[in-house]
């Protein structure tokens, strides 16, 4: 008997703490696009301290093949010669839009590539969070391969270090040529990024004067980039040396001196640790535990790893209140939506397409504020059209000839059936294997993280109308 | 004109002659487009000070020079970009409101934007919307109306309120194809979930704009073009479209973006300022053929004007106070307000002279019939532009 209570409590334990499936579902979805049943029976033995651990410290930025243009210089050298007036106009016009507009829908579906094929999806949701954050974008940046460096800065310091990530993006080409630091020169301070960084990048509005501003502009003069090369550049000769005041310090302070200056600001890790608070967590930040973490943070010496841990371990990360409170962003919808379907997206443009549709055009955020998220992501339009495309998803309607057809973006996969023959797996046969009543328990709670209340007849429709239902549900909408 | 048009106009005259007192009684049939122009437009190269100096002097290389300017009056003429609109000057129904801004300027875009949205005086935080408070008195809660304000351009900031009815969309007639085709079923509201609660409250909105607009939707071609907002002219466009079909919704918001010129301002602000006057002018013609401009006035307005100097990269920085423009056939044409000085300047940025708040009261009570006192510091006195 006592042998047996014995047995009972070594079992106990590990079955108390595993993971749930709504709560496999809820850590899924916020650190990356997608929950599959597969997935979940995976990871169903880990605890949750387990699993975040697996999530954050097995992160590799494996670096897929870049473009191909990704190295070439940036200045095209057309030839022009023997051309008249009108035809050169007409060569530029080209260039600019077949090949750089060309290289930018390119660059938006090597990303998506990326985000469907990586192991690892915390990274690019850090990426895009770093992307939103530090914001630069086309038409105003020219050139791809400058969109394409900064997003490798990005994915590089996704899980790295706040410090290095600010050093890198006061001298990223990218960032420069969009908030015109390249034209900062002495005497003649250009403030537009100086002002938004320390408004949007660093330490959040009302915590510097105007003068803040313009002693910083003072600082970054004379840093540019090789507009050949499209690599930092700094101009001695351009660059203003003298005294400056800045946030209470006085010196010859250069770009990196205002980086140490505002990291040695309190207020940076808040407003930091505050973001990551609502893309992560729930939409309102306590401010004390804020406090807490940010003191961490910034003794880390802004380390992102052990942040973006301490936020997924926070009782109010957990709490059942706060599921499905977040909004998911169309690229996390689109993603996860063709991931869950098992879609194989033959054509990565299309969904990029979609991206922009529902309002996040990837490297073109609306302005320097990025994509405010949550409810800004669904008005009564963007509402219409996500349905549309999940329901369009899930059809197998080409996206990109916009009519429905059975090959395209759909994929036909061939599988074998238990009777050991071929058939072709289309949304007629998504789920097959769920299609019992525990089996459609677990897709409805998978989709929706909400377990059906009594009224709910889930074996009523076919598995098809089912999945479509589901979809269709708003619950979906969330995570 | 159709037979549903010709019946609600015999009956509209029938009702207008039993009741002359209809267009005394506050908002149903007028409307008032607003136009953000998102970035904070120049107002000195907008409406130029030909005659200063000090303007040339501190713009060597941006300001427009003076014979180029369409001169109005007062020394003060509008930048050449914006010649499609001098046939409205002429009539005396644009009107430029100048010195505007509040006291305590800020600088930074959206905080700015926020302030001007809102109705505040700079210091306050507020959150809803300027007109969400009037919103409901304007179309009269009982009414058949699909939304109490259209949102063309994605930012319905100056109508956002807890219990407002606003709803954002593209292409109208495609609204209501895909709005139709929605898969709507039943589902049981989480009222401690506010992200939830927004889906079914947009969800709601949906279903009711879509099914009035069904019946009314004046579509006479198919606009191409795909959200996220549409061009300008597009959304102007679409406003048009809105209006003539008589859905009666007083407030709709087109916007237009890239006004935030910190390097080479010149040739932007031009094109932009064409883009804005060519896409009025269509709107006006647009209205008229419709008999239907004498129910619109236009406003436009910035979350801030720029610096007077111009920077090191033939563009200006953010600044303070800016000039806006007021259009429509009640509109007294002229120059309201005082231009603010060049020399004295609060740190390179102009000294504003005119509560911007006196812009919304003007239109609020002379417009729509409603006091100004539920406006933040309100009620504040007229302009005296519409007339």
């Amino acid at each position: 008997m006592n042998i047996l209570i014995l047995l009972v409590l070594c079992i106990l334990p590990a079955q108390l703490f595993a993971i749930s499936l709504e709560e496999t579902r809820h850590l899924a979805l916020r650190t990356g696009f997608l929950v599959s049943v597969e997935r979940f029976e995976k990871w169903s033995d880990l605890t949750r301290h387990e699993l975040i651990n697996k999530i954050i410290e097995q992160a590799n930025s494996n670096l897929p093949l870049s473009p191909e243009w990704a190295g070439y210089p940036l200045n095209k050298v057309l030839q022009m010669q023997g051309l008249t007036e009108r035809e050169k106009v007409s060569l530029f016009r080209y260039y600019n839009r077949e090949i750089e507009g060309g290289r930018r829908t390119q660059l938006r579906a090597w990303w998506v590539n990326q985000m469907i094929a990586t192991d690892s999806p915390v990274v690019e949701r850090m990426t895009l969070f770093w992307h939103g954050h530090f914001t630069s974008g086309f038409p105003k940046v020219k050139h791809a391969q400058l969109m394409y460096q900064q997003n490798q800065l990005f994915r590089d310091q996704a899980l790295g270090n706040f410090r290095n990530l600010l050093y890198g993006v006061t001298r990223d080409p990218a960032m420069m040529s969009y908030l015109d630091n390249n034209k900062n020169i002495k005497g003649k301070p250009n403030e537009n990024f100086s002002r938004e960084l320390l408004e949007l990048y660093a330490l959040g509005e009302g915590n510097y004067s105007e003068s803040d501003v313009k002693e910083a502009a003072r600082a970054f003069t004379g840093w540019s980039y090789d507009p050949t090369t499209g690599k930092f550049l700094f101009n001695s000769n351009r660059h203003d040396g003298g005294e400056k005041k800045f946030m209470g310090k006085s010196g010859p302070f250069n770009g990196d001196d205002i980086v140490d200056i505002l990291l040695g600001n309190p207020r940076t890790a808040e407003f930091i640790v505050e973001k990551l608070w609502r893309e992560f967590v729930s939409p309102q930040p306590d401010p004390e535990v804020v406090a807490k973490l940010a003191i961490k943070f910034r003794e880390s010496d802004y380390e992102i790893k052990p942040l973006l841990k301490n936020l997924l371990l926070l009782p109010e990360f957990w709490s059942k209140a706060n599921r499905n409170s977040l909004v998911k962003s169309p690229v996390e919808l689109l993603i996860g939506t063709a991931q869950l379907l098992k879609i194989e997206v033959e054509d990565a443009e299309v969904l990029a397409k979609e991206s922009r549709v529902l309002g996040q055009n990837l490297f073109q955020p609306p302005d320097v504020k990025g994509w405010p998220g949550y409810f800004a992501w669904i008005n009564e339009d963007s509402m219409i059209k996500r349905q549309q495309v999940l329901l369009r998803l899930h059809a197998g309607y080409n996206l990109k000839k916009k009519k429905k057809e059975v090959k395209g973006c759909v994929p036909l996969k061939i599988e074998e059936t238990e009777a050991g023959q071929e058939q072709l797996k289309s949304p007629e046969n998504l789920f097959s294997n769920q299609d019992n009543l525990k089996g459609r328990r677990l897709l409805y709670t998978l989709f929706l993280g909400i377990t059906p209340d009594k009224t709910v007849d889930l074996m009523a429709e076919t598995m098809p109308n089912f999945v479509r239902m589901l979809l269709a549900h708003p619950a979906y909408q969330l995570k | 004109m159709d037979r549903r048009r010709f019946i609600n106009s015999c009956l509209a005259s029938v009702v207008s002659v039993g009741a002359s007192q209809l267009y005394a009684q506050p908002a149903k049939e007028k409307i008032l487009l607003l136009i953000e122009l998102k970035g904070g437009n120049d107002g000195l190269n907008t409406l130029i000070p030909y005659e200063d100096d000090t303007y040339y002097e501190l713009r060597p290389t941006l300001a427009v020079k003076k014979d180029k300017v369409l001169k109005l009056s007062d020394g003060l003429g509008l930048n050449p970009a914006m010649e499609a609109l001098m046939p409205a000057w002429q009539k005396g129904e644009l009107a430029m409101v100048l010195g505007l801004g509040y006291a305590h300027p800020n600088r930074s875009h959206f905080r700015s934007a926020d302030i001007w949205h809102s109705g505040s005086d700079g210091k306050e935080v507020l959150v809803d919307g300027w007109l969400s408070s009037y919103l409901q008195q304007l179309t009269d809660a009982a009414s058949h109306i699909p939304a109490e304000a259209f949102i063309l351009d994605g930012r319905p900031f100056p109508c956002q309120g807890k219990n407002n009815r606003v709803v954002t969309l593209g292409r109208p007639k495609r609204f209501v194809k895909q709005a139709e085709r929605m898969m709507i079923q039943d589902v049981v509201g989480h009222p401690d979930n506010p992200a939830f609660s927004h889906l079914l409250r947009v969800r709601d909105n949906i279903r009711s704009a879509a099914r009035i607009m069904k019946q009314d939707l004046y579509d006479p071609q198919n606009i191409r073009a795909d959200f996220h907002c549409g061009t300008f002219g597009e959304q102007v466009t679409r406003a048009s479209q809105l209006i003539i079909s008589g859905m009666g919704v007083p407030i709709i918001k087109v916007a237009l973006h890239g006004f935030d010129t910190h390097a080479s301002q010149y040739g932007t602000q031009q094109r932009l300022l064409t883009e804005l006057a060519t896409g009025i002018t269509d709107f006006r013609v647009r209205l008229q053929k419709a008999g239907l401009w004498n129910r619109v006035i236009i406003m436009t307005y910035s979350e801030f004007g720029r610096r007077v100097a111009e920077n090191g990269s033939k563009g200006t920085d953010h600044g303070t106070a800016n000039v806006q423009m007021v259009i429509g056939s009640s509109v007294k044409g002229g120059l309201y307000g005082q231009q603010p000085s060049l020399i004295d300047l609060d740190d390179g940025d102009l000294k504003y002279n005119m509560d911007y708040r006196r812009l919304y009261a003007t239109i609020l009570e002379d417009w729509f019939g409603l006091s100004s006192g539920k406006l933040p510091g309100g009620p504040y006195k007229s302009l005296g532009f519409i007339g």
